[in-house]
């Protein structure tokens, strides 16, 4: 204590005792009772223990009582009055101790005549010689001020409260299970007086609520000498999942000269799944945000979907209202056994100084709900002490790391003391920086610089002033994910009132982006989608996003940390409070650049500056083409996509992903399902016998997809270990297979080309194997399926093509009479003119006619084209064959090829897409110049093109789908990007 | 008062979570990132024979799991994919981790998509460790 302290207290204490004298001599104008209990629980202190008691003081006098003091016998050490109240002082008085109260705001809270306030008197009595039985000690109460002007001629009235010489504890094991639980209780009694005291039992053993439960308690008695202990221990059964129960006893001796105030244990949780709920800020000013933590943990034993309250659930005290636009919290689906999921509310609270604030709610479990839980009760303060920056994210600051406190005083009493404490390991060296004043304080720095503690008790922060200081830490733990930790700010006033505020400092590991980033762009301008994802560990849970949009081609800036976007101008989107919204819609048609930026409940934003098709975090919109749209989901896009004319459209990125958009619209259906690893080139849309219309996607990692593309669920998703598969899905659909398949298969059925030289078969329903047949080599292009034979063809890479009877047996055997023509393979075989026989184009462009039933080269050609061939078309009289450089059309004239002519524009080109009517037929192909170009089949001859835009120099445009229905190609590009435009 | 000595006892614990265990052994040695053929041999490489590429990672990272990103960027410079995947780091404090990419019968080899390709390798969210470039021809 500074000097310039302990000199106001002496002054302080003078004026008091002043103060008591007149009030002596007046009129007694209120009355004082101990607050009516809660048995078991008595209002009572206990001997040499911590105690709370509580009195009703009601005011029978026609003026205002603003101000009060309660005269302990031995030291006191808080309390708490009614709302407008607040703990002023506590007085050192005849080695006990006035502790008194004041409103904080005149005409506001203070007691009129009739009405009654609750006082709450903090106290340890540590009374020597402890007495031999439960006692009585007095209890002076006077009103010795008028701080709001009036009359300060009050009588002193002295009321007596008890004090008991048991102590009493109690504690329940386990505390929460499901039902029915049972738990044990176990009441420990000491004796605090000087006799010793036998036949103590337990009374009034209370269970909250109590239908349904039992109990059964050993031993009958106790027999404690002086200072002895000893415990009850009581066998509880709860019965009701979703309950919250507590479980209170009293004590009292045999000759009832010792009793105890009596303990409660718990709350003790039944339900399959419980929850805990907490506020951020236990003591803020009225105006302030907090927010509420429902946490609920899954004890069922199997997974659970949870479904928290929503903001009208909530059971609210008076001084809490939701924050306006705050959403309700999403559900979660599949927490695991033994795992919790947290859902955040954010409430204004509003108030006078002293009104508590608190919620309880239940979440809906699909194992029933969880029994209530209910926050911590915070209070609201007449002093505002705020921390900044609640976080540090250390992977963007340089040490020393700066902190500063700033210390409002609403109250009319200065403030003397401001002490900041740092109990935390790793957090070192604090050292202080600047004071900054203002509206009259003088607060100034005093000790501790280096330490773990700094104290600033020189200097005063009056009435209305404030003082903002700063300092720094040398160095902050180096953690894995978002940890918090705990710091303290003890405010003490003029009459030594101190107020312990705790704030947590979240040490920052970055939230992570948000998934599943895609823009739609059509003519009434842009929607954005995102899915919101959440980090590990406390702190790391989405609370909203922040859009960020330049025009093209500038790019969007970055988010600054501890910035509230929402309502802001300066951003094109802005959401907090646990949003749940993941989408956008920006009237703005054109090409703009947006950032999409995730953020925790502290603000602090997500790299969001790598990834997407650029790798540095930013996604683009474009003018959509005229009757068209174009949807980029940012990651690099060069395979066919799948449709149901009319309806979705998949297709699969290297996000890896499959991806479902309506096609008339081009909006999003369903989240994206991610694949294993990058996609491999077949991804067939394919009408199953059951009715489904299925996209089929298979990757390097051995992963199967199948998605339904009319409900966009996934349909299946299967891993076939060590398998990994470049070449894609081809199928047998059994409806137009021959008798000798159907009588082995009952489904339609996959076939899958591995790396591994392993050609498995699937069903297509289920997506398990139905057999593997070793090929012998690497297989990199598509199988073959032969309706007419029920044979397989497989082009392998180095191994010729193998081929497989599955009429015989599962697995097939190889083929009867099948001779190997050789050669490497990575593009799939098709059929001939002739109905027995099959084209095949090898890695360096050798194209050769087979028999079928042979394997003898009937015809041969060669593709001129530079580049490995990626595309092969059996058009009626001849071929097509396309590379990454060129297209070749050829006929077929007896046992040779000729070729008509080759397209080579000198860009880099996609696989083609082949239309053999209307005559004359059209091949059309994507290229590096962003046209998506139209051929003459027989010549190939350039007969139109479109163009599309891309801010990705090189991007490449991949194979275009026809929608028959609604008459549009769609291709995708190296951007990212998908494209729908009018058919041409 | 109950809420202070609440407001105690989580400092406590967070102070006693704090001091426990000694900070995990991490390797001193660099973070790497090859990029190899089957036979082990680094670039060039050429389209022709070249089946796929091994991505080799080897990172100093404490002991548990760690989640390893490359991204492969290509010869335009968009980012053709970020690999990633779920590596263990051992007692030595090393993890390393091997992805591969198919390169034949791929949208490599059907697009010609020849020149000079990049890698980056990140962990756990961090920043970039190490690079590798790779050049692909005829």
């Amino acid at each position: 204590m500074s000097l310039t302290t302990a000199s106001r207290l002496a002054r302080a204490a003078l004026a008091f005792a002043a103060a008591l004298a007149c009030a002596s001599a007046a009129a007694q104008n209120m009355t004082v009772t101990l607050t009516t209990p809660t048995p078991p629980i008595a209002n009572a202190v206990t001997q040499a223990v911590p105690s709370s008691l509580f009195v009703d003081v009601k005011n029978t006098r026609t003026t205002t009582m603003n101000e009060i003091g309660f005269q302990t016998p031995y030291p006191a050490t808080g309390g708490a009055g009614p709302a407008g109240w607040a703990l002023q002082a506590l007085y050192p008085s005849n080695g006990g101790t006035i502790v008194a109260f004041q409103v904080t705001t005149c005409g506001q809270g203070g007691l009129a005549n009739g009405q009654t306030g609750t006082f709450r008197i903090d106290m340890t009595p540590n009374v020597s010689p402890s007495p031999s039985q439960d006692t009585t000690d007095p209890l002076p109460v006077m009103v010795y001020g008028a701080p709001c002007g009036g009359s300060v001629r009050w009588k002193q009235v002295t009321s007596s409260y008890p004090r008991k010489v048991l102590a009493m504890t109690a504690v329940a094991s386990p505390l929460l299970g499901p039902a029915p639980l049972t738990t044990t209780v176990t009441f420990n009694v000491t004796n605090r007086s000087t006799s010793t005291y036998s036949g103590i039992a337990l009374t009034g053993l209370t269970i909250t609520p109590s239908a349904g439960t039992s109990s059964s308690c050993s031993p009958a008695t106790l027999t404690l000498a002086p200072n002895a202990s000893s415990a009850f221990t009581c066998t509880v059964t709860l019965p009701s999942a979703g309950t919250s129960y507590t479980v209170a006893a009293g004590a009292r001796s045999g000759n009832g000269s010792a009793s105890a105030v009596g303990a409660t244990a718990g709350p003790i949780l039944v339900g399959s799944a419980t929850a805990t709920f907490a506020f951020d800020k236990l003591a803020v000013r009225s105006g302030d945000v907090v927010r509420a933590t429902l946490t609920v943990t899954n004890g069922s034993g199997a997974a659970i979907d949870v479904t928290p309250p929503t903001y009208p659930q909530l059971a609210l005290t008076s001084t809490l209202t939701p924050v306006s636009g705050a959403a309700n919290p999403a559900a979660v689906s599949g927490l695991a056994s033994g795992q919790s999921a947290s859902f955040v509310y954010a409430f204004t609270v509003t108030g006078a100084v002293g009104a508590s604030y608190a919620a309880t709610g239940s979440a809906s479990t699909t194992a029933g709900s969880t029994p209530p839980a209910t926050t911590p009760s915070g209070t609201i303060s007449a002093w505002q002490v705020t921390w900044a920056p609640g976080f540090l994210v250390k992977s963007r600051a340089t040490a020393p790391y700066g902190f500063s406190v700033t210390v409002k005083n609403g109250a009319q009493d200065a403030i003397t003391q401001v002490s900041i404490v740092n109990p935390n390991a790793g957090w070192t060296n604090l050292r202080h920086g600047t004071v900054t004043n203002s509206g009259g304080s003088s607060l100034a720095y005093g000790s501790g610089d280096g330490s773990g503690t700094l104290v600033y008790d020189t200097g005063t922060i009056p009435q209305n002033g404030s003082a903002k200081l700063a300092f720094t830490f040398a160095a902050a733990p180096n953690d894995a994910e978002t940890t918090p930790y705990t710091f303290q700010v003890v405010v003490t006033n003029t009459y030594l009132a101190t107020v312990t505020y705790p704030f947590t400092v979240l040490n920052e590991v970055p939230i992570p982006e948000v998934s599943n980033v895609s823009v739609l762009s059509d003519a009434s301008g842009q929607t954005l989608y995102w899915a919101n994802t959440s980090g590990v560990g406390a702190g790391s849970a989405h609370d909203g996003v922040v859009v960020l949009r330049a025009a093209a081609p500038s790019v969007p800036s970055f988010p600054v940390d501890g910035v509230d976007y929402a309502g802001s101008t300066t951003v094109a989107y802005a959401d907090d409070f646990g949003s749940t919204v993941t989408s956008l819609v920006d009237n703005a048609p054109g090409a703009y650049n947006y950032r999409i930026c995730n953020h925790d409940a502290a603000l602090v934003y997500s790299d969001c500056n790598g990834g997407l098709w650029n790798g540095a975090g930013w996604i683009d919109s474009a003018a959509a083409p005229a009757g068209g749209w174009t949807h980029t989901v940012g990651q690099s896009l060069f395979l066919r996509p799948g449709l149901v004319p009319g309806g979705n459209v998949g297709f699969a990125s290297n996000a890896p992903a499959l991806h479902l958009l309506a096609g008339a619209t081009g909006a999003r259906t369903l989240g994206p399902s991610p694949l294993g690893a990058l996609p491999a080139v077949g991804t067939p849309a394919l009408p199953l016998s059951n009715g489904r219309q299925i996209l089929f996607a298979a990757d390097s990692a051995g992963t199967v997809t199948a998605v339904d593309l009319q409900s966009g669920a996934t349909y299946w998703q299967v891993t076939k270990a060590g398998e990994s598969f470049v070449a894609g899905v081809a199928a047998v659909l059994r409806q137009y297979a021959g008798a000798s398949f159907q009588a082995l298969y009952a489904t339609d059925v996959l076939l899958l080309a591995s790396t591994t030289g392993s050609l498995l078969a699937l069903d297509a329903t289920t997506g398990a194997t139905l057999w593997t047949v070793a090929a012998g080599a690497e297989l990199r292009a598509l199988p073959l399926y032969d309706y007419a034979k029920n044979w397989v063809f497989a082009p392998t890479f180095g191994g010729g093509i193998v081929a497989y009877d599955l009429s015989g047996a599962v697995p097939p055997v190889a083929a009867a009479g099948w001779t190997n023509p050789g050669g490497t393979y990575t593009v799939g075989c098709t059929f001939a003119d002739v109905a027995t026989q099959a084209t095949c184009v090898d890695r360096t462009g050798n194209i050769r006619v087979l028999d079928r039933s042979t394997g003898a080269v009937v015809a041969t050609g060669t593709f001129t084209g530079t580049g490995t061939p990626s595309s092969v078309w059996k058009v009626g009289g001849g071929l097509v064959v396309g590379s990454g450089s060129a297209v070749q059309a050829f006929t077929v004239s007896g046992a040779t090829f000729i070729s008509n002519g080759t397209y080579s524009p000198g860009v880099t080109l996609s696989p083609v897409e082949v239309f053999q009517s209307p005559a004359p037929g059209a091949v059309y192909v994507g290229g590096s110049d962003l046209k998506l170009h139209k051929l003459r089949l027989d010549t190939l001859a350039e007969v139109g093109s479109v163009t599309v835009t891309s801010q990705l120099a090189g991007a490449v445009l991949g194979p275009p789908v026809y929608d028959v229905t609604l008459d549009v190609f769609v291709f995708g590009a190296s951007d990212g990007r998908l494209w729908a435009v009018p058919a041409f | 008062m109950r809420t202070l000595a609440a407001f105690a006892s989580i400092a406590l614990a967070l102070a006693a979570c704090e001091q426990k265990g000694a900070p995990p052994a991490t390797s001193t040695a660099a973070a790497s990132l090859r990029v190899v053929d089957d036979a082990g041999r680094p670039g060039p490489f050429a389209l022709g024979p070249l089946r796929r590429l091994h991505l080799d990672a080897s990172v100093p990272a404490a002991p548990g799991p760690h989640t390893v990103r490359i991204d492969v960027f290509r010869p335009d410079g968009g980012v053709h994919a970020s690999l990633t995947a779920t590596a263990e780091a051992g007692p030595d404090g090393v993890a390393a981790l091997r992805q591969t990419l198919e390169v034949a019968g791929s949208p490599i080899e059907q697009y010609h998509l020849v020149g000079t390709w990049s890698f980056a390798l990140k962990v756990d969210g961090g920043p970039q460790l190490a690079t590798a470039r790779a050049a692909l021809g005829d």
